[in-house]
């Protein structure tokens, strides 16, 4: 189900780049960040379990809020440096914080702004 | 309307092409040959040179006695065979053994040798015991459990063996283990033992001792080698998956 969702979400932002709003983004990014977190405390539990339990899908959403949490960090001032810790407070954030706001906004309230 | 009917196949060809040659069973016949066989070495017989009817052969021994007259008003060397009533229990006995130890000659081993009935008992009893499933091979754990039990010193002329098999002999020539049950078994626990500690481990996603066990197999079990490859290059992909974790903190 999730996947599916995924592939729709993909071929939706191929076919239809302009439709696809901040707040889309927003979701993508806090949900990823809620993977990259299920993974490390996956890999903290038990050595090789983290590949068991994690798909496809499921990484490639986690590599990409490791991506945004790290670039976010390297250009914009943040109060949290290490991105492992800005990732779970990213995580942490629940749909009403983050709304309709953009990637940036949401980055910005992790990093406590 | 005629039709020449006499063109016709038998019967029993029928059923013995499709049968035999179209599903690759045993012959339909073969439970009651293979009877016929066991009684025969169980009874070692002999027809004198000019004598038309078969006679005991008292210089071997004889475990089962049979007779047999010649039907009467026959010319042919069909004859009547009779069987000693004393003898049937042991002879049912016999049956369940030929079942189980596959051939006629270790039935006959078995029942003439304490030395060797021991040994066989003790074979048998290795083999089955301790099988998660006997329902796989037509087996009753109940009635298994107690003729195991009775194999090793029951006086096999008067005590009756339980049934273990559920539906069908195994020298009816059907199911798994195609008519010979102890050495299926015994290659199905060679190929086992050597790989079931990893596969133990592997279906309890265990997936570091699989890999230690799977390293090590020594195996020409194809299903084995499968299986340790599979393992090996699980095991593989999530180490390095851990490995890429860990070299981004």
């Amino acid at each position: 189900m999730k996947s599916a969702l995924v592939c729709i979400a993909l071929l939706l932002g191929l076919a239809l780049p302009q439709v696809s709003t901040a707040a889309d983004d927003s979701t993508r990014l806090v949900q990823g960040c809620k993977e990259l977190t299920a993974i490390y405390s996956s890999r903290e539990q038990q050595r090789l379990m983290a590949a068991a339990t994690t798909s496809l899908s499921e990484a490639m959403m986690a590599g990409y809020c490791m991506g945004v949490v790290s670039e976010y960090q390297r250009r914009s001032y943040c109060g949290v440096t290490n991105w492992h810790e800005l990732a779970s407070r990213v995580a942490e954030l629940s749909d009403w914080e983050t709304g309709t706001d953009n990637v940036d906004s949401v980055l910005g309230k992790a990093c406590g702004h | 309307m005629v039709t020449d009917r006499s063109g016709w196949p038998e019967q029993s060809e029928v059923f013995e092409q499709i049968l035999c040659v179209e599903f690759g069973l045993a012959k339909p016949l073969s439970l009651l040959d293979s009877l016929k066989t066991l009684a025969n070495a169980l009874c070692p017989s002999f027809t004198g040179k000019h004598d038309v009817h078969r006679q005991i052969d008292r210089t071997k021994p004889v475990l089962l006695e049979l007779d047999w007259a010649p039907l009467a008003y026959s010319t042919g060397s069909r004859n009547r065979v009779r069987m000693n009533p004393a003898h049937v229990t042991l002879f049912r006995n016999a049956i369940l053994l030929q079942g189980v130890f596959g051939e006629p000659k270790i039935v006959v081993e078995f029942l003439s040798s304490d030395r060797h009935r021991e040994e066989y008992a003790n074979w048998a009893r290795q083999l089955f015991l301790h099988r998660q499933s006997l329902a796989g091979l037509g087996l009753l754990r109940q009635e298994l459990v107690s003729f195991l039990d009775l194999l090793p010193t029951a006086d096999l002329g008067t005590t009756r063996l339980p049934n273990p098999f559920a539906d069908a002999l195994p020298q009816m020539g059907l199911g798994p283990h195609k008519g010979n049950l102890l050495k299926t078994l015994a290659a199905q626990t060679a190929a086992l033992s050597v790989g079931d500690g990893m596969m133990i481990h592997y279906l309890n996603q265990d997936l570091e001792q699989a890999h230690a066990c799977a390293a090590q197999l020594d195996t020409d079990n194809p299903l084995l080698q499968k299986y340790s490859a599979l393992i090996l290059r699980e095991y593989q992909q999530a180490k390095d998956f851990d490995d890429l974790l860990d070299s981004f903190r």
